[in-house]
C-alpha cells in the first residue's frame, strides 16, 4: 500500500515511474456528481456532446465520493451543505482534487456581503486545487480549469522525493 | 366578492374582529384589513368556511419588520401610545379558488423581543412551514404550532437572519464568515 | 482444432493475470493509503447517518410487488406470442391461446381486486400526521437537542432578552 510514496531519489527511472502514474492519473479524473445551483447547468454542457468531457478522460461522473477523483463544486454553498461537503470530501480516495466552480464557490460571489447562509469561498471547508471564475463560467472555462488541474496532476511526484523549495541543495 | 363585502362579511359574524381597514388606492393597490391578534383564529375559521367567502387556499404567510415603529420613549414619565405600534407585522394573502376572490389580512404583532402570534396550521395546513420560515428567519413564534422549528436554515444556527437588527455571525462551526 | 481453444484459453488466463498483477503492483507501490474515520464509515450520502437500519415497512408492498412481477412477465410473454401470431397459417389456434393465458391472469388480477389487495390504506396516525415526536430524526438525541425551540415568551409583554438577537436600545 503505496509502499513508495515519496520515498526515492529522483533518477531517470523513477521520474518515468512518476510520469506512468501521473499520466495515468491525469487520464481518468472522475469528477463527482455534485451540482449546487445555476453552475451546475454549465457543467452538464460540459458533460454533454458539444462540449464533450470525455475527450480528458473525465466524462464518468459518479454518484459516490468512494469512486470519485474530482469534486467540481458548481454552485452556491451553504452552510448547511458545507457540513455535507466536508463529509464527501473526506470519504474520497486518494488522490483527490477539488475545483471551486464558479463565484459563489470560490469566493461566495454575490452573496458575500448580505448573504448570511453562504460560505464565502468553500476554500474556508476544503483544500481546493482550482478555481474557475464566473457566474456561471462559460463550459470552456470549467474544461480550461480541467486543463490546469490536469498540468498540476503532472507536476505531482509520486514516488520520488517531494523537493523542499528553497533549501539549499 | 368585493373587498368591502368580504369585511362587512366578517364584521357580521365576528364584530370588533377587523381594527383597520386600508383601501385607499393612494396608499396601496391591495386593499388589506388589520385583525385584533388574538381574534385571528376564528375570522380565519369564519374565512374558510363560510359558504359566501370559501377562502379555500392560503398562498403566503409573510413576516414583516418595521424597526422604526418601535415606541420612542422620550421621558419615563412618558405613558406607551396606545395602541402600541408594533414591531412586527404578519401578512397572510389569501384566495378563494371556488368564488373568485382575494383577501389580504395583516395582524400586528405586540412590540417585544419575540412576538408571538397564533398558529392557523389546523385551520390552513399550509401555514405550517411557512410559520416555520417566519420562526426561522424573523423569530416570530407561533403558538400552538406542532412543529416549531427551523426550515431553512441550519438547526443550531443563532438568531433570526431577516431581522432588521441582525448581527452577523464571524464563524460557524469554525468556518469564518468575515 | 482443440488447438484453437488453447490460444483462447492461454489469452483468458493472460488476461486475468496480468491485469491482476498490475493492480496489486499499483496497490503495493503506488497507492496512497490514508484512511480515516469518515473514509471508513459505511454510508457515503454526506448525512450523518442516524437511527436503526432495522425499520418495519408495510407487508403490502409485497403484494403489490407480487402482483407488478406477475403481469410484467405477462407482457413479457406476449412478446413472443406476437411475433407467433404474425405467421398466417397460425392465427386462430393461437389467438386463442393468447387469450385464454390472458384471461387466467385476469382472473388472478380480478381475485386480487376482490380480495381488497389494491385497495391502499393509508397508515394514518392519531389525530395530524405532523406530531414532532413522530420525526425520524427523533431516533438522534443530538438532533433532538437541535430541533426543540427555545421557550417562547407567552402572551404580549416584555420578554426576558435573549442571547440570540441584541435587543435594540430603546429611546437612544
Amino acid at each position: 500500500m503505496g509502499a513508495l510514496d515519496h520515498k526515492l531519489e529522483p533518477t531517470v527511472l523513477t521520474t518515468t515511474v512518476d510520469r506512468l502514474v501521473n499520466w495515468a492519473r491525469r487520464s481518468s479524473v472522475w469528477p463527482m456528481t455534485f451540482g449546487l445551483a445555476c453552475c451546475a447547468i454549465e457543467m452538464m454542457a460540459v458533460g454533454a456532446a458539444h462540449h464533450d468531457l470525455d475527450r480528458f478522460g473525465s466524462g464518468a461522473f459518479r454518484a459516490t465520493p468512494r469512486q470519485s477523483d474530482l469534486m467540481i463544486v458548481a454552485g452556491t454553498v451553504s452552510f448547511k451543505m458545507a457540513e455535507l461537503i466536508k463529509r464527501l470530501y473526506e470519504q474520497m480516495p486518494d488522490p483527490k482534487y477539488v475545483l471551486a466552480m464558479g463565484a459563489c464557490a470560490t469566493g461566495g460571489g454575490p452573496y458575500y456581503k448580505y448573504g448570511y447562509h453562504v460560505v464565502k469561498g468553500i476554500d474556508r471547508v476544503v483544500p481546493v486545487d482550482v478555481y474557475v471564475g464566473g457566474c456561471p463560467p462559460r463550459p470552456e472555462a470549467l474544461l480550461d480549469g480541467l486543463m490546469a488541474l490536469q498540468a498540476k496532476i503532472d507536476r505531482q511526484h509520486v514516488i520520488t522525493k517531494v523537493p523542499i523549495i528553497g533549501a539549499a541543495t | 366578492m368585493e373587498f368591502s363585502g368580504i369585511v362587512a362579511r366578517i364584521e357580521e359574524a365576528h364584530p370588533s374582529a377587523v381594527i383597520e381597514q386600508v383601501v385607499d388606492e393612494e396608499v396601496t393597490k391591495d386593499p388589506f384589513a388589520v385583525l385584533d391578534a388574538e381574534r385571528l383564529r376564528e375570522v380565519m375559521q369564519t374565512l374558510r368556511d363560510d359558504g359566501n367567502l370559501a377562502f379555500d387556499l392560503l398562498l403566503s404567510v409573510a413576516a414583516v419588520d418595521y424597526p422604526e415603529a418601535q415606541p420612542k420613549a422620550k421621558k419615563k414619565a412618558d405613558p406607551p401610545p396606545d395602541p402600541i405600534p408594533g414591531r412586527f407585522e404578519l401578512v397572510y394573502h389569501m384566495l378563494s379558488s371556488v368564488r373568485n376572490h382575494r383577501f389580504v389580512v395583516k395582524i400586528k404583532l405586540p412590540h417585544v423581543e419575540r412576538p408571538v402570534a397564533p398558529t392557523v396550521c389546523d385551520i390552513y395546513p399550509t401555514a405550517e412551514w411557512h410559520e416555520r420560515e417566519a420562526w426561522d428567519l424573523m423569530g416570530v413564534h407561533f403558538h400552538d404550532h406542532p412543529d416549531m422549528r427551523r426550515v431553512l436554515c441550519v438547526l443550531d444556527w443563532v438568531g433570526h437572519p431577516l431581522r432588521k437588527d441582525y448581527v452577523f455571525p464571524t464563524e460557524y462551526h469554525g468556518i469564518s464568515c468575515e | 482444432m482443440y488447438y484453437d481453444y488453447l490460444n483462447i484459453a492461454c489469452l483468458a488466463v493472460f488476461g486475468v493475470v496480468f491485469v491482476w498483477l498490475n493492480m496489486i503492483a499499483g496497490d503495493l507501490l503506488f497507492r496512497p493509503h490514508r484512511p480515516n474515520d469518515l473514509k471508513l464509515s459505511t454510508y457515503e450520502c454526506g448525512e450523518e447517518a442516524f437511527g436503526s437500519s432495522w425499520i418495519r415497512f408495510d407487508m403490502r408492498f409485497y403484494s403489490v410487488a407480487l402482483i407488478f412481477v406477475v403481469f410484467d412477465l405477462e407482457i413479457a410473454f406476449l412478446f413472443p406470442w406476437a411475433s407467433v401470431y404474425a405467421d398466417p397459417g397460425l392465427q386462430g389456434i393461437v389467438l386463442i391461446e393468447g387469450l385464454v393465458f390472458i384471461g387466467i391472469l385476469f382472473l388472478g388480477l380480478v381475485y386480487v381486486w376482490a380480495k381488497g389487495d389494491l385497495d391502499w390504506i393509508k397508515a394514518f396516525s392519531e389525530g395530524r400526521a405532523i406530531h414532532t415526536g413522530q420525526h425520524p430524526a427523533d431516533f438522534s438525541e443530538r438532533r433532538r437537542a437541535l430541533y426543540e425551540p427555545d421557550e417562547p415568551s407567552v402572551g404580549p409583554g416584555p420578554a426576558e432578552p435573549t442571547d440570540d438577537v441584541k435587543p435594540q436600545e430603546a429611546g437612544t
